[in-house]
């Protein structure tokens, strides 16, 4: 993580490092070529923000990219989207990783915005209950066992939404 | 299971494929976890909730009002409302259990509801008929309250008098002439061993009609001489009993024994069936502040009848708070100068404010000025205020807390500096005016004025734990007997018991300091009972206790002082348990041991005991 703003190049993406509270959060989920970082090219990033206990998917945002066409202005599009807010996911280390390919070259830092990771909210709510069983900790497995519907497709949306849900089950507002 | 929208629930069967579509993309999902509140009883809704999977309670005061399953919607009420106080009446939804619901945005709603006239005709109409059941419970609210009015209020006519060797003919001219539907026959000088008789029109056409006599004939033998009539201070409820008894459609009505008019019984019904208040009425059209005496003296007698005929007692508040304030409000706009109404906000405070003095109790008002208007009549007026509501029978308030007192009206930097005082200067007295303050209700002129002084109040009081301390200790001030029987050798009398002390005040009081820690809009006690239990700070159902225990301390209260008050003694909150049934006494004994145990519950939360 670098220090916030220290290497920031594009003046424009100075609300990335805004202090304001939009008391947003952003489910964000991405599908790549390949789970290997060094390999896989992007495909498609699906972002979808949360207010409260309400997932505003009516403002849902989904983006796909060809290796043929450059990347920077979808990616600048997705910036304006997330702006400060934390981001939330499932195995977000990755889809954060394959967005910083394009957002460090292009900005000069990678994402800086806070990051939720829902498997590991999941894991903390399963070690808590007394018991020697292996948490699975397949998003499918997660959403069946906490009874959460699911969208169809499984597609970089589907998982975004699904991280959206889990987290709001697991962490709810103003509890 | 899926998330995606069900469209095969009505409604939304009626819309095309594309419109579908349309409301699919606009869309949100709402996630609550179980006991979260889903909409707040003073929220405006924004949205129609679609429940997807889960349960949600509606509920109003205590109560589950209903309960809303997967493909329910609600609440077409809070969406197209208008006025969501109004309509939602303070109801809340709540998730009775993990609920996942779909959100369609008003917009998108009422634009389907435009384009696609099925859709629409289902929407309004369901609202629509929410609605109506909405309006019949409160009509019968004010129906109860047409109990009280007097034949007074109803239209007469005027009589039409014929002497008794006028001919039915000429009865019939005076009934078409007057516009009467029947005539009073004068047989000799009443004053004189006379009497009055009446002849109708149903009556003339039996005559000529049916029985063929000659219309020359002279009414006098003919009229009847049963003349049923009524004082115009009798109830109208008393004349319609009078007419359906008797099978009439008219009764004479008399004042000092003369006759004054008749009554006829579609005037009756009319002034029955279209109730909107007699009293408010009263208040409406003054047009001096004589004209309000009249109208806030029939407020007692009202509040008598309607506890006399079983009318709950939360009703009566409501109804007696409304009545107050539009009489207030009506005396101070008959008597301030139209800038001085502008520039001002009269409040009302402590149970005027909370919405549940029954009685006439005690002046707590006061007026907030606009920072640098001055009014040059300000003196007169606040006076004068004071003084016709003490004529009106309003006691002037032991602490001066009036209108008429200067430290009362003044401007709101003033009352900033005044609330600052209160909060880092407490003693007795600021206590007190804070917590009568905080129950402070606009009644006329800018309602801003209020909200930016409690707004000031509120702000600082952030994270004050010192005074919260202070301010929630009078809540223990008062003894509550835990039994109402010494024990083995219990005397044979028992003590009375100071409902007001004992029971009421700490609840309160305690909710009051409760309500202000989690800084509230909310000014009535139970309302803030249920706000609290909405907020998690009261286990729900002690909440439902509580304010049940509240209702009833309330109805006892007010039981005791229509009691002392008729009997021309001094108002007192003496409540006498021998005196009272079975039942009450074992539930006054259950109310008591949880205003104790609302007490401990007080004492811990704000550390009264260290």
């Amino acid at each position: 993580m670098p220090i916030k703003g220290n290497a920031l190049t594009d003046p424009d993406y100075a609300f990335l490092l805004s202090d304001e509270d939009t008391g947003e959060r952003v489910a964000i989920h991405c599908e790549a070529t390949s789970y290997d970082q060094s390999k896989a090219d992007l495909r498609t990033v699906a972002a979808v923000r949360i207010r409260g206990s309400r997932i505003l998917t009516s403002q849902h945002l989904v983006l796909s990219f060809w290796p043929t066409e450059p990347a920077e202005p979808a990616i600048g599009r997705l910036l304006h989207y997330i702006g400060n807010r934390p981001l939330i996911g499932y195995y977000l280390d990755f889809t954060v990783a394959m967005i910083d390919r394009v957002v460090q070259p292009m900005i000069g830092i990678p994402l800086p915005n806070e990051r939720i990771e829902v498997s590991s909210l999941y894991y903390d709510r399963k070690t808590k209950i007394p018991g020697k069983n292996a948490v699975d900790l397949r998003l499918d497995s997660i959403v069946r066992d906490l009874d959460l519907p699911v969208r169809a497709g499984g597609d970089a949306y589907a998982n975004a939404l699904a991280a959206a849900m889990v987290y709001l089950r697991l962490d709810p507002p103003g509890l | 299971m899926s998330d995606a929208f069900d469209f095969a629930i009505p409604p939304f069967d009626r819309l095309t494929p594309a419109e579908q579509q349309r409301l699919e993309q606009a869309l949100d999902i709402g996630v609550y976890a179980k006991d979260s509140v889903i909409l707040n009883r003073d929220e405006p809704a924004d949205c129609l909730f679609v429940v997807l999977q889960g349960l949600v309670h509606e509920r109003q005061g205590g109560d589950v009002a209903a309960v809303h399953g997967a493909r329910d919607s609600f609440d077409m009420k809070a969406l197209f409302g208008g006025v969501a106080q109004q309509h939602r009446q303070g109801r809340s939804f709540v998730a009775a259990e993990d609920t996942i619901c779909h959100l369609i945005p008003r917009q998108i709603l009422t634009e389907l509801a435009r384009d696609n006239p099925a859709f629409g005709e289902f929407v309004y109409q369901d609202f629509a008929e929410k609605l109506r059941t909405l309006a019949s419970e409160r009509s019968n609210r004010e129906m109860a309250a047409l109990t009280m009015a007097r034949i007074r209020q109803a239209y007469l006519h005027p009589p039409v008098f014929v002497d008794a060797s006028a001919s039915l003919r000429d009865a019939a001219a005076a009934m078409k002439q007057n516009q009467a539907s029947s005539v009073l026959v004068r047989d000799g000088d009443p004053a004189r061993g006379g009497c009055i008789g009446i002849l109708t029109g149903t009556d003339l056409r039996d005559l000529v009609v049916l029985d063929g006599r000659p219309v020359e004939s002279p009414v006098g033998p003919l009229a009847r001489y049963e003349l049923l009539s009524l004082d115009r201070d009798d109830l109208l409820f008393n004349a319609l009993i009078m007419m359906t008894k008797h099978s009439v459609r008219r009764v004479v009505v008399k004042e000092q024994g003369a006759v004054v008019g008749v009554l006829e019984q579609i005037d009756l019904l009319a002034v029955l069936s279209n109730h909107s208040q007699v009293i408010a009425l009263q208040v409406d059209r003054a047009t001096a502040p004589e004209d309000l005496r009249s109208a806030s003296h029939d407020i007692v007698g009202l509040i008598r009848t309607l506890h006399g005929t079983g009318v709950k007692v939360p009703f009566i508040a409501d109804l007696v708070t409304e009545l107050n304030r539009k009489i207030f409000r009506k005396l101070f706009e008959l008597l301030a100068p139209p800038d001085l109404v502008e520039n001002s906000c009269l409040i009302v405070m402590g149970s005027e404010g909370r919405g549940e003095q029954l009685l006439k109790t005690d002046q707590d008002n006061g007026l907030i000025l606009r920072d640098g208007y001055e009014c040059p009549t300000l003196g007169q007026v606040t006076d004068a205020f004071t003084r016709t509501l003490v004529d009106f029978g309003y006691p002037p308030c032991p602490g001066n807390i009036m209108v008429s007192n200067p430290d009362w009206t003044r401007p709101l930097s003033a009352y900033k500096d005044a609330i600052f005082h209160w909060i880092h200067r407490p003693d007795e007295a600021a206590q007190m005016n804070l917590a009568i303050f905080y129950d402070a209700a606009a009644v006329a002129g800018d309602p801003s004025l209020l909200e930016e002084a409690k707004g000031y109040l509120l702000g600082r009081l952030q994270d004050n734990q010192m005074f919260f301390t202070a301010f929630a200790r009078p809540a223990l001030a008062f003894d509550t007997p835990s039994s109402l029987f010494g024990g083995l050798f219990e005397r044979k009398r028992s003590e009375p018991v100071d409902i007001k002390k004992a029971g009421i005040f700490p609840i309160v009081h305690g909710i009051r300091a409760l309500a202000l820690e989690k800084h509230m809009a909310e000014t009535n006690t139970t309302e803030r009972i249920w706000a609290l239990a909405d907020k998690g700070v009261l286990d729900r159902a002690f909440a439902g206790e509580l304010a049940e225990a509240f209702t009833f301390l309330s109805t006892l209260r007010l039981k005791a002082r229509v009691d002392t008050t008729t009997a021309g003694t001094q108002i007192d909150n003496l409540v006498r348990s021998e005196e009272m049934g079975k039942l009450d006494r074992d539930q006054f004994k259950d109310c008591l041991s949880l205003v104790k145990k609302f007490k401990e519950f007080i004492a811990y939360h704000f550390h009264l005991n260290h």
